[in-house]
């Protein structure tokens, strides 16, 4: 009976101190982070487009959002001439911190995990093609889409919209579809001039 | 002194070590200047439990008569009765209560004493027994809907969790995130404007997210009362929906050692769970109770029909103490519990875009499925909840009694995110969410003894909080704050057969400092912001005798809800759901008014109890879908902001248990409810399901050594959602998101957020009986739940967009109760 007693009494004691180990101590609470999120906001994204015939002529639109206030400051109308060819590539900027950071170069270094898609919707549709020139270094090796070409088809004005995806492969194959972990998910106007 | 207690750690310790020496220290006899007399008269004072399941009986008569004595009283609603004056001589002590055994004791007083009494139900109809006193057994109860679940309804629960096991009650529904995560939903209502007491004090976690589990151990539980609708007046602010009150088991009083063992394994998530609790007193002090109780539950990834559920596997380690010592003077109860768990977060359920989840709700089955395993990945929430808890009752002679409660609670919850970026940081290096609340609650009530049919109570209550962020993202969504909100109440019931009246009022001041975030807007604005809100609430009600066996009764009361922080001062996408919450600082206090007429039934064929039901919300805080989405690198993320409306929640439920056979129970549960938004003229979103189960319980012959065994099977039969809010179709966009912004995908997302699955039924099965283990009564039950495989999806769990609820499990629990009698 003593015996069992000690045992309660241990018993209580170990209980009591795992209680009070249970409590954290709770001396510096923190206010929100001094910037909005962690180390990969992107702010705009941006897509500079040469064309292959006239390398003075370069194309360049952004999407950019810097506030986070749910509008995005500028999105820019991708305008791009019938009839031609394009060598693009798109760049990811953190414009909060000083000097603006590029995340692209996260992408690259990850670039086994992740895809740009370029969907091309209304009117302007059947007239714009995306191709994406890179490769990463799965076995065949898959497209990245940070370099790309675009074509043209030689017709009448056209207008319709651009939207432009990063897609994160975390734990499936880079070939799976649909898209189902998105990183960045931006819609341009774009234009067909004559 | 609780506040440095919980912070420090160290004078907690030295709380229960100087709560030790008060026990020990108390004199065994009562301080005689309490009862100086001459010649001397005493106290009887005790409980009345029911032998089987250890509830208390209200409305026991406890005669006590001797040498031209005749004297007696009626317990209370805690089964409590306290005869005074009484001589010191030999005196007969009778209990009676209807449809029990008689129980007689004869005794001496030479001091106060304590008589308790526990009776057994009478198998035979007992014609001795007077009306009034059945009268008055099925009366002293609340004019409200009640719903009890005893230990032993609880014991066929054990290793599920608190949602799960309360479903079984009418009326309540779970709202349930996985197989790991379930609250408790009370006629629709659930999270903020239920209140859950826990021996007695408020569980204060952060009960805003539908993914936040009660941080509970169900196996302490050994009764679980469910006061359905509004019910401030007794239980303050917030007790808009109802009340779940958790009773851990009554303490020992006497000398000797018992215990038992709870083991259980589910076949689902091979779930394994051993649950112990030790109790006793102490030969040398007579009154003293004690119970160490500790719990440990972990399991792995559950398994829906066709696929594995990646990361849904828990681990749970709880513990208990309590301590108790009871004398005439009155008693005092001291609880301290520690729960923590890790829980993952189905993996297939996060989603970072509106894109996402338009996929995921698209698809037949989840995009990432994987083996089992009993490994906690991310997304994963890791919660520990320590509780404190002091009670103490002291009778006043013939005044009445002081009942004296103060709790102390710590909350700490860090939700660990599954994104990884583009980056390659590790996930779960940092929180996203990282929250420590505190809770120090007081409170102090005067019950009345019974005078001229009348009882009653009156008393204060205060409760200081405060809330803190340790990093992540939370204060976007959970500022940091501090609130006090202080409470004062009286409730009077006056008794006259066949005849109950009752009423009560209450007045609840509560003030709210926070630190909001106005949004992400540089630089961060974090001025502080003052909110006080107060509200008169109050109560009347009428229970009336319609036979020995039926009443019915009629109540009406109001409740209240302050807004709470995250209503308040949200700005920010909610981790997971993809959904830019917007808070409105402007919101008003919620008010409600809950009707009810409760028909009740009781007799040796037949349980019976059948609400009708109306709850009218003025100020119902709900999220609305604002017109203009919110536009981002990450995509377009629909705004839903917090507006006010008038809502209003009807409904009816019951059940009903028949003896028919002398081998066969039936039963029965409905529970209905119809929300409305009263401004809108729509359906409210997110109400439960039409609901019935139908059970069949089989009481068999003894075999083989076998005692009770009986077979049960029940049925859940759930009816579609059928009563939607309208879906909302974005309206046209601003001349800025022209061409940015991808229409037709938001108005797939919303018809598809606000449609609802298909009804379902599924069938449970379970076996059990109680076998002699070298004398000690070993009870094992084995059970089938979802025994036909069912695939289903319910509209309550956040779940269904994502996959199917789990499959068939097979689940044997085994209970081993065991004694050593204490030494002569």
């Amino acid at each position: 009976m003593t015996r069992i007693l000690n045992i309660a009494l241990i018993l209580f004691a170990v209980l009591t101190a795992v209680a009070i180990q249970g409590c954290r101590t709770a001396d510096d609470p923190v206010g929100p982070d001094p910037g909005p999120g962690d180390n990969e906001t992107v702010t705009t994204v941006r897509l500079t487009l040469t064309n292959s015939a006239n390398p003075a002529d370069i194309r360049v639109a952004t999407w950019q959002d810097v506030n986070v206030d749910g509008t995005p400051d500028s999105a820019t109308t991708l305008t791009l001439q019938q009839g031609q060819t394009y060598t693009g590539t798109i760049k990811l900027l953190d414009k909060t911190r000083t000097p603006e950071v590029d995340q692209t170069a996260e992408v690259e270094e990850e670039s086994d995990a992740h895809q740009f898609f370029y969907d091309v919707t209304g009117a302007a549709q059947p007239r714009i093609t995306f191709t994406k020139t890179d490769a990463d270094g799965n076995a065949p090796p898959l497209p990245v889409g940070i370099a790309y070409s675009v074509t043209v088809t030689a017709g009448a004005a056209e207008t319709g919209s651009l939207r432009v995806r990063l897609c994160h492969y975390d734990g499936v194959p880079k070939t799976a579809a649909p898209i189902t972990d998105t990183d960045i998910d931006i819609t341009l106007p774009v234009s067909i001039a004559p | 002194m609780l506040t440095s207690g919980l912070r420090g750690g160290g004078s907690i310790f030295g709380l229960l070590i100087f709560s030790l020496v008060v026990f020990t220290g108390t004199p065994a006899t009562v301080p005689p200047y309490l009862f100086a007399q001459s010649p001397p008269r005493f106290r009887m004072i005790g409980r009345v439990t029911d032998k089987a399941t250890g509830e208390a009986i209200t409305g026991a008569s406890v005669a006590v008569t001797g040498a031209g004595l005749n004297t007696g009283a009626v317990t209370d609603q805690d089964g409590r009765y306290a005869v005074s004056n009484l001589p010191a001589e030999q005196v007969e002590v009778r209990c009676r209560s209807v449809g029990y055994r008689d129980v007689k004791n004869s005794l001496v007083l030479i001091a106060d004493t304590v008589q308790n009494f526990s009776l057994s139900v009478e198998a035979v109809k007992a014609d001795e027994i007077s009306v009034t006193a059945q009268s008055e057994s099925s009366l002293r109860q609340s004019p409200q809907s009640v719903s009890v679940m005893t230990e032993k309804d609880l014991d066929l629960h054990r290793g599920q969790t608190l949602g799960e096991t309360m479903a079984q009650l009418p009326g309540i529904t779970v709202l349930q995130t996985g197989p790991s995560v379930s609250k408790p939903v009370i006629r629709g209502l659930h999270s903020q404007r239920v209140v859950i007491l826990n021996a007695g004090v408020r569980q204060e976690g952060q009960q805003w997210g539908a993914e936040h589990a009660p941080e509970l151990d169900p196996f302490v539980a050994a009764r679980i009362e469910v006061v359905k609708g509004a019910s401030s007046v007794e239980y303050g602010a917030d007790a808009i929906g109802g009340v779940i009150r958790i009773e851990p088991r009554e303490l020992p009083h006497a000398a000797g050692l018992d215990g038992r063992v709870s083991m259980n394994v589910f076949s689902n998530n091979r779930q394994g769970a051993l649950s112990v609790f030790v109790e006793g007193g102490l030969p040398w002090l007579d009154g003293f109770g004690w119970r160490v109780q500790g719990s440990v539950r972990k399991a792995g990834d559950a398994a829906s029909p066709d696929y594995g559920l990646l990361n849904t596997a828990f681990s749970e380690l709880d513990g208990s103490i309590s301590l108790g010592y009871q004398k005439a003077w009155g008693d005092l109860m001291l609880y301290l519990s520690y729960f923590s768990t890790e829980l993952g977060i189905f993996k297939g359920s996060h989603v970072k875009t509106v894109n996402d989840l338009i996929a995921a709700f698209e698809s037949e089955s989840p995009f990432i499925q994987g083996d089992f395993s009993y490994s906690i990945g991310f997304p994963k929430q890791v919660i520990q909840h320590t509780l404190f808890s002091l009670r103490s009752r002291v009778h006043l002679g013939d005044a009445g009694d002081l009942i004296i409660e103060g709790g102390a609670q710590q909350n700490s919850r860090q939700e660990f995110d599954a994104y990884k970026g583009f980056q390659s940081v590790q996930p779960g290096e940092r929180p996203a969410f990282d929250l420590i609340l505190e809770s120090y609650s007081g409170s102090v009530k005067f019950q009345h003894r019974p005078w001229h049919g009348f009882l009653g109570t009156a008393g204060v209550s205060v409760m200081q909080q405060q809330n803190a962020n340790f990093g992540g993202a939370a204060p976007t969504l959970i500022p940091n704050f501090s609130s006090t909100t202080t409470g004062l109440y009286f409730k009077e019931e006056w008794i006259q057969s066949p005849l109950t009246l009752n009423i009560g009022a209450r007045f609840d001041y509560r003030s709210l400092g926070a630190e909001p975030y106005a949004s992400f807007l540089f630089p961060y604005p974090t001025a502080s912001e003052q909110k006080n809100f107060q509200a008169i609430t109050g109560a009347a009600g009428a229970i009336a005798a319609l036979s020995a066996s039926w009443t019915l009764s009629a109540s009406a009361a109001s409740a209240w809800r302050a807004p709470s922080v995250n209503e308040l001062y949200s700005y920010g996408v909610h981790h997971g759901t993809a959904q830019f919450e917007i808070g409105n600082r402007n919101l008003a206090a919620e008010r409600s008014l809950g009707l009810d007429l409760t028909l009740r039934g009781k007799n040796e064929k037949v349980q019976t109890e059948i609400s009708l039901f109306t709850n009218s919300i003025n100020g119902f805080i709900y999220l609305f879908p604002r017109e203009t989405p919110f536009v981002s690198t990450r995509g377009t993320f629909p705004v839903f902001e917090y507006r006010q409306t008038d809502a209003r929640l009807t409904g009816l439920d019951g059940s009903v248990e028949v003896e028919a056979l002398a081998w066969l129970r039936l039963t029965a549960g409905l529970s209905l409810v119809r929300g409305v938004n009263l401004s809108e003229q729509d359906a409210l979103i997110g109400m439960p399901a039409d609901r019935l189960r139908l059970g069949a319980h089989f009481h068999l012959p003894a075999f083989a050594g076998v005692h009770d065994p009986f077979a049960e099977v029940n049925s859940t039969l759930v009816r579609v959602q059928d009563q939607l809010p309208r879906i909302i179709t974005p309206a046209a966009l601003p001349p800025n998101l022209e061409g940015v912004v991808n229409l037709d995908e938001l108005g797939r997302f919303y018809s598809l957020l606000l449609g609802s699955p298909a009804g379902y039924g599924i069938v449970d099965v379970s076996v059990g009986g109680e076998l002699n283990l070298f004398s000690l009564p070993l009870q094992l039950t084995l059970s089938v739940q979802n025994l036909f495989d069912q695939r289903y999806r319910d509209y309550l769990s956040r779940f269904r967009f994502f996959a199917n609820d789990p499959g068939r499990s097979v689940a044997l629990r085994v209970q081993l109760p065991f004694g050593i009698a204490p030494p002569h």
